[in-house]
């Protein structure tokens, strides 16, 4: 197996990455005088990942929304009894998520590490799905999806996908829908995760009380042979501007929340770390805690600190989406835009740039205070199969020359959206 | 394992609790300012953290302030007010980079704890009374934090449960008071709140990261010295208890999906020793997917997606709750209480019980990996025995099936809540 170590002098910490024979990436960052360890095995296969192909398919077949997720419920089941008994025998902590485009199944333990991780290896590489099973779950996800109808941070973020999104499936639900989960059944369970299980698109990370040398021993004893899958994935042709400029939705809250959205055009799959570094530096310095937007907004009671802002990105869809609430989000939507402009136009203050820069950089090196959160870090890492230190580096050379580039293209209007949920009394 | 954990006495009433590591980062300064809870002062002494945390002299208004955190690579900080049984805790916290990792030789940990200093003993009053203006505004943001409650339907049935079942108690006041005490706070009121909770409140200190603690301990201790200190007596643990027949509170809103709160007095409070057969019992009950309730409620009958039970120590509270169809409302109860009647039969497995020791052991030992836990851990036990995370583990290493049977048999159902659906 192919591996090197990486190492970051300045933050003290290293990490192994390997790639095994099969295609899996593995990332282990070892942290000996730790007690626990927390470890992720994922694909590369969220709720995004609705038409695609194998190598071996003629053509592309297109699947109902909230498959990826109903897969993360079914796989904790096998034909001999479900991994959360076998996880209770050793006293590990164990669970999975499904988001717009991986699935990842983890756990946390002080004890027997290993048993866990051959745990995690089997129940995952083992599908087992009957009708009675998937009949079952279907009762059991309809509960989560009404849960999810109830919340109203998760609708506003939704409905303002549906605002920015004319075509990309990130605009769905990542569980589906009530009547999307009805039409799932055990074949096509078993398509998708055979075309998307496989070591080849997936990856395993490990962070805390580890032994790299005897994790990747464990991985080569554990994977099961299969034969490598060439997935081919398309998404409808996303036209550039918006749906829709804006999305009005009644729910039980007190105030109204908010996102707004700018989309941004994706020439590539991905955005490159140094756009993600510098996108992320802009907001910080244009709408963090401690810029003048924020200030005004906050003394006039149009934010409170729910205010933040995200780089949000995937598989052919970029944007920079911000949230909060105000009982008036069309003046906050209006200031941010007169930001911009005026950003635009007089450039931006090196002082909160800087400031920016420091709290960024601070921040990602806190992330290496507990096993969770470095482990993290390596599957944001493994799934772009980057180096996890790349971002802090990046942090230290952005200049406002860079910032000022991006905004040329990026953060415009016209590509924007606003979503409110508004109280239904 | 665990490198000494030291307690210095800084003053009357007053304590510092250094939980060293060289695991982490970073270093935080935790100030946590115990009351007795009681309504005339529960809403004035909840807006005090958030208040002090705005602004000090030196960073007089929020942008100021927060931008110098991102200078200090990006320190955190963090207020917060919570109920520890009929005791209200105030904190004010700061989190920061190791100096090490300063490029510019900035002293991060020396400037937190000086920053903090400053917010709690300097704050920008004019003629001794906070400025007008900031008040109306975390006035403001306060009553939104109240009102935003609501918009997170599983805690807020849990919290409405709470009222209910301890309205007559301390425990059941809204833990930010209610929107009208707040709205009534004048600039008199908060001068004198902010004066009264230096005096009277138990002071404690928690440092954790760092082996040498006096320095960041002696700016608070000097600050509390210029104080008249006069500690408030806390009160007493007491756990209340549930009437002959249990109460039925039923509320509706605009929602989808159901939400039923079961809220049982178990009679147990306190040393970890006194409550350890019940903690286990609730796990066993409502922890992890082994437990009775997910086993049953959730994957046999598909009635729910979460199902789960939270033991409260300090007040002896067990709460079960679950999200479901409103239609599926008695089965629901019922299965719920049929679970816990199994408890009290003893009608579980000798598995069920070793599963639920090893996973609380499991996270015990975890506790040193988070500078979070830790600090909570040891502060949560502040009025208590001082158990570390090792002694625990053997604590729970020794609880028996007889234990867990008579820990579920004192459970004693008080009130049940349910919020469900406007009617057509």
């Amino acid at each position: 197996m192919q591996n090197q170590i990486i190492e970051n002098k300045a933050i003290g910490e290293k990490y192994v990455k390997a790639r095994h024979e099969s295609g899996l990436d593995i990332y282990i960052c070892e942290k000996r005088d730790y007690a626990s360890s927390y470890a992720l095995f994922g694909t590369r296969y969220g709720s995004i990942d609705v038409c695609f192909k194998t190598g071996e398919d003629a053509d592309f077949v297109h699947v109902p929304a909230g498959i990826a997720h109903f897969l993360e419920h079914k796989l904790f089941e096998s034909e001999d009894g479900d991994a959360f008994t076998r996880y209770a025998k050793t006293g590990a902590y164990a669970n999975a998520y499904t988001s717009f485009d991986r699935t990842c199944y983890l756990f946390s333990c002080s004890d027997q590490f290993e048993e866990n991780l051959g745990i995690l290896m089997d129940f995952v590489q083992s599908p087992y799905f009957t009708k009675e099973t998937v009949e079952k779950e279907q009762g059991i996800i309809g509960q989560e999806i009404r849960m999810y109808d109830d919340s109203p941070t998760w609708r506003v973020l939704f409905n303002l996908l549906g605002c920015l999104y004319h075509e990309h499936s990130v605009k769905v639900d990542i569980a589906g829908t009530v009547e999307s989960i009805a039409k799932i059944d055990k074949d096509l369970l078993y398509r998708c995760y055979h075309t998307f299980y496989n070591p080849a698109n997936m990856f395993l990370c490990v962070a805390g009380n580890v032994e790299a040398a005897r994790v990747l021993e464990l991985c080569d004893k554990w994977l099961k042979p299969v034969k490598p899958v060439e997935i081919s994935r398309t998404f409808p042709k996303e036209p550039r501007g918006v749906a829709q400029s804006r999305c009005e939705q009644k729910l039980a809250v007190a105030m109204p929340l908010f996102t707004i959205g700018y989309k941004e055009a994706c020439e590539s799959a991905y955005p490159s770390v140094k756009r993600r570094v510098v996108t992320e530096l802009a907001l910080e310095a244009l709408f963090g805690n401690f810029s003048p937007f924020y200030k005004e907004m906050f003394d006039a009671g149009l934010i409170n600190d729910q205010f933040g802002s995200e780089y949000f990105f995937g598989n052919g869809y970029a944007a920079c989406i911000f949230e909060g609430e105000s009982r008036d989000p069309d003046r906050v939507y209006e200031a941010m835009n007169r930001e911009l402009e005026r950003a635009r136009k007089n450039g931006i203050d090196e002082g909160l740039l800087e400031a920016a820069r420091r709290k960024l950089y601070g921040r990602q090196i806190m992330k290496f205070n507990t096993v969770e959160s470095t482990a993290g870090l390596l599957v944001n890492a493994a799934f772009l199969r980057e180096d996890p230190f790349a971002g802090l580096e990046a942090y230290r050379h952005v200049t406002a020359a860079d910032v000022m580039d991006h905004l040329r293209s990026a953060l415009r209007p016209e590509d924007s959206a606003l979503s409110m949920v508004l109280p239904n009394g | 394992m665990s490198e000494s954990i030291t307690v210095t006495r800084l003053g009357d009433g007053m304590q510092g609790f250094g939980i060293p590591s060289s695991r982490f980062k970073t270093t935080r300064i935790h100030i946590s300012l115990f009351l007795p809870l009681q309504k005339a002062t529960a809403a004035q002494n909840a807006l005090l953290p958030f208040l002090l945390t705005r602004a000090c002299r030196r960073y007089p208004d929020y942008s100021a302030l927060n931008r110098r955190l991102a200078e200090l690579y990006g320190a955190t900080l963090y207020a917060d007010v919570d109920k520890m049984g009929d005791r209200q805790v105030l904190s004010l916290l700061i989190a920061g980079l190791n100096d090490s990792f300063a490029s510019d030789g900035t002293q991060i940990l020396t400037e937190c704890a000086a920053l903090l200093r400053d917010l709690l003993f300097d704050p920008p009053v004019e003629n001794g009374l906070f400025c007008e203006k900031d008040l109306e505004s975390e006035k403001e943001r306060m009553v939104q934090r109240i009102e935003g409650e609501l918009n997170e339907k599983r805690v807020y049935a849990i919290n409405r449960l709470t009222e209910e079942m301890c309205a007559d108690e301390p425990f059941g006041l809204p833990r930010y008071g209610t929107v009208e005490e707040v709205r009534a706070l004048t600039a008199q009121d908060m001068a004198g709140a902010w004066k009264r909770v230096l005096r009277e409140a138990f002071v404690n200190i928690s440092v954790t990261g760092q082996k040498d603690t006096s320095g960041i301990f002696r700016p608070f201790s000097e600050a509390f010295a210029q104080i008249q200190r006069a500690p408030a007596k806390m009160p007493a643990l007491l756990g209340g208890k549930a009437p002959k027949e249990p109460r039925m509170v039923e509320e509706t809103m605009g929602v989808t999906q159901g939400k039923l709160v079961l809220g049982f007095r178990t009679g147990a409070m306190g040393n970890d020793r006194a409550v350890i057969a019940v903690r286990m019992m609730a796990d066993m009950l409502g922890g992890g997917p082994y437990s009775l309730c997910f086993e049953n409620v959730r994957e046999k009958r598909s009635l729910c997606y979460y199902c789960a039970a939270h033991f409260n120590r300090h007040k002896g509270l067990l709460l079960i709750d679950s999200g479901i169809e409103e239609e599926n409302r008695q089965k629901a109860y019922d299965a719920i209480l049929e679970q816990a009647e199994s408890m009290r039969k003893g009608a579980f497995s000798e598995e069920l019980l070793h599963y639920s020791k090893l996973s609380m052991m499991d996270a015990a030992k975890g506790v040193y990996d988070s500078p979070s836990a830790l600090d909570q851990w040891f502060t949560d036990r502040i009025f208590n025995e001082t158990v570390t995370p090792e002694e625990y583990g053997r604590l729970i290493a020794s609880v028996t099936k007889d234990q867990v049977v008579t820990a579920a048999n004192a459970l004693q159902l008080d009130t049940v809540y349910f919020l469900g659906k406007n009617k057509e």
